[in-house]
């Protein structure tokens, strides 16, 4: 019975291993860690530190806001694109001095200015063979919203 | 770290299949005629031929190379089949030079060929996770370098512009390329949007197209009696990956590959007088002369706009129309941008011909990354 229960909600699953979500599954933070020995920052769970190869590391949640580097807006997709077209891709670097390259929402073209600050949301992106919901990290501009 | 050969190695022979689209050819034609104009070219006949290179990246059956040099004839030779995304065979180039300058042949065959589909060109397989995230596309990881490089260093999008608009220039006097005619600014800048601001002639068409290069050891030259005149000699290489520090965009992997290129070869920027890059968007076609030290870091756009970068300039690239102009069939472009080097200090460009060139520079970038840089001199 427990089993059909599981069946009929749909789970919310990251599309990249990367990225934790919470209980309900509307809220993510990118997971890594983070080289004992050298200090730098590293996404995901890397056997070996990709700076000094060292297998010495504490587990880190990364901001979940940064600044805009680079943008671009798309107008002819890669295939598998399921999204609105024209897109925009941003390059945002976290305070731990990663760059996360993803979609822009809710901000008009007009408005992208490199250095404005950006924060992560989830959406869903589509579904997987069984119904599960795939979720997908976008960047928001931190104000919006405080316009509306 | 810069290597030493145990001996010194010369391109003798270049071949080409024109670039472009050919639906009726196959890719076993199409690389069979590149190397027999490159043997036709060398004097040599393909059963001199002691190892074969050959680099691709679409998979059109299990070794590939077996099945193009077959119908050559069967002579048992080691063929090596390699993919290194569009630094294919400018690795399968590399790895020949070291096999022929050990001493483990005195000549050796490597070539490329690719049959591209159309379309966009993605790196990560269908079911790829980055094909929902929308990042997995050629062009728009240019277009964000361009962005960068734009607000960083004020760049106009009319420099990248004037990349492509030389580009077709220059091959109007080539009879390879995929598009032989004059794009101008006009046309460049009012086509379809791609990625912002890489409009579709700002990104290098994708291709059918092959390439050929025969290398000898020099001391072997006489023996297979190799026209002296017209040998070219390989003076410097390197091949670099994807370090840690290139990790946030930067295009570091290719000053890191032409340093050890130099270095090898015992020149600097200042003695070049040709040069290829890996103009696969415009605006890479400046950063590259900026990776490879021919401008300072931040002017490459100045001197595209200034006209440093046409054959009679100061910085004389992509002379016979680079990708933008050239097509850009992966596997093929990396010894295709060697055959135009080859071709440069022969004397023998033609129209397209920069005078009194004697050492030439070529970059060939491919997802990965993958940097490779080759130094030819006369």
């Amino acid at each position: 019975m427990a089993e059909q229960e599981k069946a009929k909600s749909p789970k919310r699953i990251p599309v990249v291993r990367t990225l934790k979500l919470s209980e309900d599954g509307t809220r993510g933070v990118f997971i890594g860690k983070r080289c004992r020995n050298c200090h730098e920052y590293l996404m995901g769970n890397p056997v070996f530190c990709l700076n000094c190869s060292s297998q010495e590391f504490d587990s880190v949640e990364f901001s979940t806001e940064g600044i805009l580097r680079t943008y671009t807006v798309i107008y002819v997709p890669p295939p598998g694109w399921k999204g609105d077209v024209p897109y925009i891709l941003g390059s945002v670097e976290l305070p731990e001095g990663l760059e996360v390259t993803t979609e822009i929402i809710d901000c008009p073209k007009e408005a992208l200015k490199v250095g404005m600050k950006m924060k992560l949301v989830m959406k869903v992106g589509g579904q997987d063979a069984e119904g599960n919901e795939l979720i997908v990290h976008k960047w928001q501009p931190v104000n919006q919203g405080v316009k509306k | 770290m810069s290597a030493k050969p145990a001996r010194e190695v010369v391109v003798a022979g270049i071949g080409l299949h024109p670039f472009g689209r050919f639906p009726e050819r196959s890719i076993e034609s199409m690389a069979g005629r590149a190397v027999l104009e490159a043997l036709k070219d060398a004097g040599l006949t393909y059963p001199q031929i002691q190892a074969a290179y050959f680099g691709h990246v679409y998979f059109h059956g299990m070794s590939m190379g077996e099945g193009i040099l077959g119908s050559l004839g069967l002579t048992g030779i080691p063929i090596y089949n390699v993919e290194n995304a569009c630094s294919s065979s400018s690795t399968a180039f590399e790895m020949a030079y070291w096999a022929v300058a050990a001493g483990v042949y005195d000549i050796v065959l490597t070539f490329g060929a690719e049959k591209v589909p159309r379309g966009p060109v993605s790196v990560t397989p269908e079911a790829s996770p980055a094909r929902l995230l929308g990042t997995d596309h050629m062009m728009a990881s240019y277009a964000l370098r361009a962005r960068r490089y734009m607000e960083e260093f004020g760049a106009p999008v009319e420099a990248f512009a004037h990349v492509a608009e030389k580009a077709h220039r220059n091959a109007v006097h080539n009879p390879y390329a995929q598009f032989q005619k004059i794009f101008t600014m006009q046309e460049i800048l009012g086509s379809r949007m791609i990625a912002d601001p890489l409009t579709l002639y700002q990104c290098c068409p994708t291709s059918d197209g092959a390439s050929a290069a025969i290398i000898c050891a020099r001391n072997v030259a006489s023996k297979y009696k190799l026209n002296e005149k017209r040998l070219v000699g390989i003076a410097g290489m390197g091949i670099k990956t994807s370090a840690f520090e290139d990790r946030n965009g930067e295009h570091i992997i290719t000053l890191r590959t032409a340093k050890e290129a130099y270095e090898m070869a015992g020149l600097g920027p200042k003695d070049i007088d040709v040069v290829q890059v890996h103009d696969a968007a415009t605006n890479a076609g400046i950063f590259q002369l900026e990776g490879l030290e021919l401008v300072e870091r931040g002017k490459g756009w100045v001197a595209e706009l200034e006209g440093q970068t046409e054959i009679n300039g100061k910085i004389p690239t992509n002379t016979d129309g680079g990708l933008q102009a050239m097509g850009h069939p992966l596997g093929a472009t990396g010894i295709r941008m060697l055959h135009e080097l080859v071709t440069q200090l022969r004397g023998e460009a033609g129209a397209r011909q920069v005078a009194n060139a004697k050492i030439g520079i070529a970059e060939n970038s491919g997802a990965g990354e993958v940097c490779t840089v080759i130094i030819l001199k006369k």
